[in-house]
């Protein structure tokens, strides 16, 4: 069985060029992003509707590219929209954030959506760093002590302190607890053999979000579960997401114009915003602990910023095509990386709103039905 | 390292040696298993305190008299000696492992000796089937307590170690779970910090909740990336977190900008 | 000088009724939190303001609380979140984020958030935090109100400012900022700030925002916000009353006695369940430099410790409490509002244990046979 996520950027596209980040804010329209957000929030409560399995959003700071500085406030509106799905927050920028506001409020979105969260929990890009002052060379291992701290407060009974590297607390005692026991499942993010590696020794599920080829994902995908093999348990296919840009659209042509154009604005316009920050970071820092995965990210990551729309399909990256072609495009992905869920976007870049709906409702009718039992 | 004396009392049938450095407010200290090490923490704290560690009877230089035949006895005989070294004030007591179990009863059964408590990866609740001590091969051990190794004192003569080890049955009868002592810790009125380590490979660190419970002035803090050993892999950290506790008491949950006086 | 409109502002502290004896002390522990019961209480709370909402009261708000049964609202941007939905006209009050103990960007980036999600209906609260949350946070108490000026000064440049900009605070460090998005509202949203203590209130004036005083008599109520007047009248402005809000728990039923009964129970658990146990964490921090002013200290450990001995009949005396028939409620409110004169009633209807049906007929017998009797005064 694989399921499907409803996943949300809530970009702001209405930049003609390319900025430099962080950019400044005199460029955002506030009445176009409420009503951006009201659509935005009723896409994803239709995403219930037209039976989709997850909605999820993630965080980002100073920029057009998402405007969720902090994700549970959309969680929150969620629980409010929503009855049955999974709200799943991909996530929280762990290291930047106070640990234990992070499970307190990941606590009350388990409680207020009736145990309905996927406690995503993400080291965070780099630019993420500069944006918070944080060192970027310490998000390991800020990351990995935050995440035992996380899981401790959701599950000591008792108010307890922590003396972290890190990361200090006299005292801890968080009102909410969550929900789900002994707390909702975890998600990280697996771009890196390493972080594959570490999704697999906590035990959490996986995301490869950024889909830079099937190779690279399966490589990691494949890091990940020979390392909990190792470590004594097999992961169930649904704990496997990836991510893929989604257009549904009445025949080939039609869905290559339109998201062919979204991606466009997406890889031109919104995220290379912090590419220049990105490689501060990258260069500047120990973000990344070896050398090879520093150049691993930067040679895919300069090289998938310019295919064209073709090569995206050919290389079953992105689902594009009528429902026919999309159905195919899933069986492929499945049948080559054995994943469990399939996290799709559909407001790529500048795709108006309206035929944002228009795919989502034709993927619900004519694709979904026939990929649900692969 | 800070000018160390050295003395014995008798209590009951027994000598009990002790080992001071520092100058300032009193804190008693009662060694693990292994015996007294005296390490970069002990040197830390004797720039704030006046540290007093006892040899626990059957350890180091303190005998081990015939009364003695459990840890209530040996913290009763432990008591005696503070009183005398004290000369009859209380001191702030801090025990590590078999000494955090033996610095628990004896605030439970003479309250009037201790001011603050600290107890470090105290050793009085061992899940029923955890693996005895004594069945672990050495490396194992060391790893089990050590979460930084390289940080760690040298490991112990093998004969002294078994000396240690019949010391300890001796005293805890084998016993893994002080049940006596878990009735017995909501009378414990000094206020109480428990300390474990996140990595320790001993005891789990969740046995801290049972003290929280029950101790009714109690405080339970995790050290991270500190196995059952904790003032030897952190030991700077241990230091002064546990300084501040026996500064402020309850008040050190108050945060303070400043660093604690040195 | 004709005042502003009374704002009727419905406040929620979304407490946690359901513990069979009072904690021992603070924090509480999270065991006594059953997580199955949270789902209907939370659904139970935000049905609760989206119905005020829908009567007719101008804002609906909450709080920030850590580690305790006496508010569920760890993150009360969270909460923001959900009335972003539940909501269409009423302001939503965030009173509010803890400043001086968040990261004040995200404060900032939040509360932007929040204000174009709903259109501009955002009331920002800067909050200094009850004197424990220092403790649930680890910042040192003494800096609060420093802080919290700083962060201010951070979080309206971090609003206003339409280019990336770098903070080298004493506080608070940041190389670059620029938030997106940024609010609705021109040139900001507006205010408010706790205003309990003689530091608070210069701050107040200096930077012309309002004050709100919480769990306060009327006579507290009162002098604070006449420090407040002649500090302002000294620096030669006249403030509107709409600068002033006061809380306060209210209960309506059809008679007097109907009301008192309704309402001993809850009151009775607000106080002895859920706030007593907050006493010592409270001493503590109090005397450890919450407050500078050795009078405000004083003041506050004094209220403190008399929340051992509150009756109901205490607190409709001393005006932290509505409690009775619609007529004896107008009563109240019109002899509050000119001896207090505060602009904004933050008035609580769900106290301690009162159950969601109860709660509602008095909020909808207050809509219908108190406001229409008191918007004018």
């Amino acid at each position: 069985m694989v399921q499907f996520s409803y996943f949300h950027l809530m970009p702001h596209p209405y930049l003609e060029q390319a900025p430099d980040w962080p950019v400044p804010h005199k460029l955002f329209d506030p009445e176009r992003a409420h009503a951006d957000y009201e659509q935005y929030v009723d896409q994803m409560a239709l995403a219930e509707e037209l039976g989709f399995d997850w909605v999820g959003c993630n965080e980002h700071h100073y920029t057009p590219y998402g405007l969720m500085s902090n994700p549970a406030l959309i969680g929150a509106a969620l629980t409010q929209r929503t009855r049955r799905i999974r709200i799943a927050m991909l996530g929280a920028l762990l290291p930047l954030n106070n640990p234990v506001r992070v499970a307190e409020e990941y606590a009350m979105l388990d409680v207020m959506s009736g145990g309905r969260l996927i406690a995503g929990l993400i080291r965070g890009i780099p630019n993420e760093y500069i944006a918070y002052g944080v060192d970027p060379s310490e998000s390991w291992e800020r990351f990995e002590e935050a995440i035992d701290l996380v899981i401790r407060a959701w599950t000591e009974p008792e108010p307890f302190g922590w003396e972290g590297k890190h990361y200090q607390f006299r005292t801890v005692s968080i009102w909410p607890r969550p929900l789900q026991q002994p707390h909702p499942p975890l998600l990280f993010s697996g771009g890196s053999v390493e972080s594959a590696a570490f999704a697999a020794r906590k035990r959490a599920k996986i995301g490869v979000v950024q889909l830079i080829s099937l190779e690279h994902a399966k490589e990691n995908l494949d890091v990940y579960r020979q390392t909990a093999r190792e470590l004594g348990w097999e992961p169930p296919a649904s704990n496997l997401l990836i991510g893929m840009h989604t257009h549904v659209a009445r025949t080939d042509a039609e869905a290559r114009e339109t998201l062919g154009r979204g991606e466009d604005y997406f890889y031109r316009v919104l995220s290379s915003a912090t590419q220049h920050a990105n490689e501060l970071v990258v260069h500047g820092s120990n973000y990344y602990r070896t050398a090879e995965a520093r150049e691993r990210r930067i040679t895919r990551r300069a090289a998938h910023k310019h295919l064209s729309i073709d090569d995206r399909i050919e290389q079953g990256t992105i689902l594009c095509g009528s429902p026919d072609t999309v159905v195919r495009q899933i069986e492929r992905v499945v049948k080559e990386l054995g994943i469990g869920v399939i996290q799709t976007g559909f407001k790529i870049g500048s795709i108006p709103n309206e035929k944002v709906v228009e795919s989502m409702r034709l993927f619900s009718r004519e694709v979904l039905p026939h990929v649900r039992d692969l | 390292m800070p000018q160390q004396e050295e003395g014995r009392v008798t209590a009951g049938d027994c000598a009990i040696a002790w080992h001071a450095a520092g100058d300032g407010p009193l804190l008693a200290y009662l060694h693990g298993a292994g015996g007294l090490r005296w390490g970069r923490a002990l040197d830390g704290f004797a720039e704030r305190f006046r540290v007093v560690a006892f040899d626990i009877p059957g350890f180091g230089g303190s005998t081990l008299g015939d009364s003695v035949q459990s840890i209530p006895d040996a913290a009763d005989a432990l008591a005696a000696a503070m009183e005398q070294v004290a000369h009859g004030e209380r001191m702030h007591l801090m025990g590590t492992s078999l000494g955090g179990r033996t610095a628990a009863w004896l605030a439970v059964r003479h309250p009037q000796r201790v001011d603050r408590l600290v107890l470090e990866s105290p050793a009085a609740f061992r899940p029923p089937d955890a693996p005895p001590l004594s069945s672990f091969p050495p490396d194992e051990l060391r790893r089990r307590l050590y979460g930084n190794p390289e940080q760690a004192p040298p490991t112990d003569d093998p004969a002294v170690r078994q000396q240690q080890f019949q010391v300890m049955a001796r005293l805890t009868k084998g016993v893994g779970w002080d049940s006596e002592l878990e009735a017995r810790l909501g009378e414990i009125e000094a206020p109480t910090l428990v300390l474990f380590g996140t990595q320790d490979g001993l005891i789990p660190p969740e046995m801290g909740r049972i003290y929280k419970e029950r101790i009714p002035q109690a405080f339970l803090t995790y050290v991270y990336q500190a196995a059952h050993a904790i003032q030897w892999d952190r030991p700077d950290a241990f230091v002064d977190l546990v300084s501040d506790f026996l500064e402020r008491g309850e008040a050190f949950v108050v945060p303070r900008a400043k660093a604690t006086a040195g | 000088m004709s005042q502003p409109p009374l704002v009727f502002s419905f406040f929620h502290l979304m407490a946690w009724p359901y513990l069979e004896q009072p904690p021992a002390a603070w924090p509480v522990a999270h065991r006594l939190f059953d997580p199955r019961r949270g789902p209907r209480l939370y659904g139970e709370y935000l049905d609760q303001m989206a119905l005020a909402d829908e009567l007719g009261f101008d804002w609906v708000g909450c709080n920030e609380h850590h580690y305790t049964s006496y508010g569920l609202m760890a993150s009360p941007t969270v909460i923001g979140g959900a009335l972003t939905q539940r909501t269409r006209r009423a302001k939503i009050a965030m009173l509010g984020s803890l400043v001086p103990l968040n990261n004040p960007v995200r404060v900032a980036e939040e509360y932007a958030m929040l204000d174009v999600m709903s259109g501009g209906r955002l009331v920002a609260g800067f909050i200094r935090g009850l004197p424990q949350e220092y403790i649930a946070y680890g910042v040192d108490p003494d800096e609060s109100y420093e802080r919290l000026a700083e962060a201010w000064d951070l979080i309206l440049r971090a609003w206003t400012e339409p280019e990336p900009f770098g903070w080298e605070g004493k506080h608070y460090r940041f190389r670059t900022v620029s938030i997106w998005p940024r609010p609705l509202q021109e040139p900001h949203p507006p205010i408010f700030i706790s205003g309990g203590s003689s530091d608070s209130v210069r701050l107040a004036v200096e930077r012309r925002v309002g004050i709100g005083v919480a769990l306060a008599s009327a006579e507290i109520a009162r002098a604070q916000f006449d420090s407040y007047r002649a500090l302002a009248r000294a620096a030669g402005w006249e403030p509107t009353r709409d600068l002033f809000f006061w809380d306060q728990a209210v209960h309506v039923a059809k008679t007097d006695v109907a009301a008192r009964e309704a309402f001993r129970g809850p009151t009775d658990y607000f106080y002895r369940y859920l706030l007593v146990p907050t006493r010592r964490a409270n001493e503590l921090v109090i005397q450890g430099g919450y407050y500078h002013d050795p009078a405000d200290r004083e003041r506050r450990l004094q209220r403190v410790r008399q929340r051992e001995t509150v009756t109901l009949e205490s607190e409709i005396e001393q005006g932290r409490a509505l409690c009775g028939s619609p007529d004896t409620v107008v009563e109240q409110i019109r002899r509050w509002v000119p001896y207090v004169g505060h602009g904004v009633l933050n008035v609580r209807f769900q106290v301690g244990t009162m159950p969601h049906d109860e709660v509602v007929a008095s909020m909808r017998l207050f809509a219908t046979e108190v406001l229409p009797h008191v918007r004018d005064l």
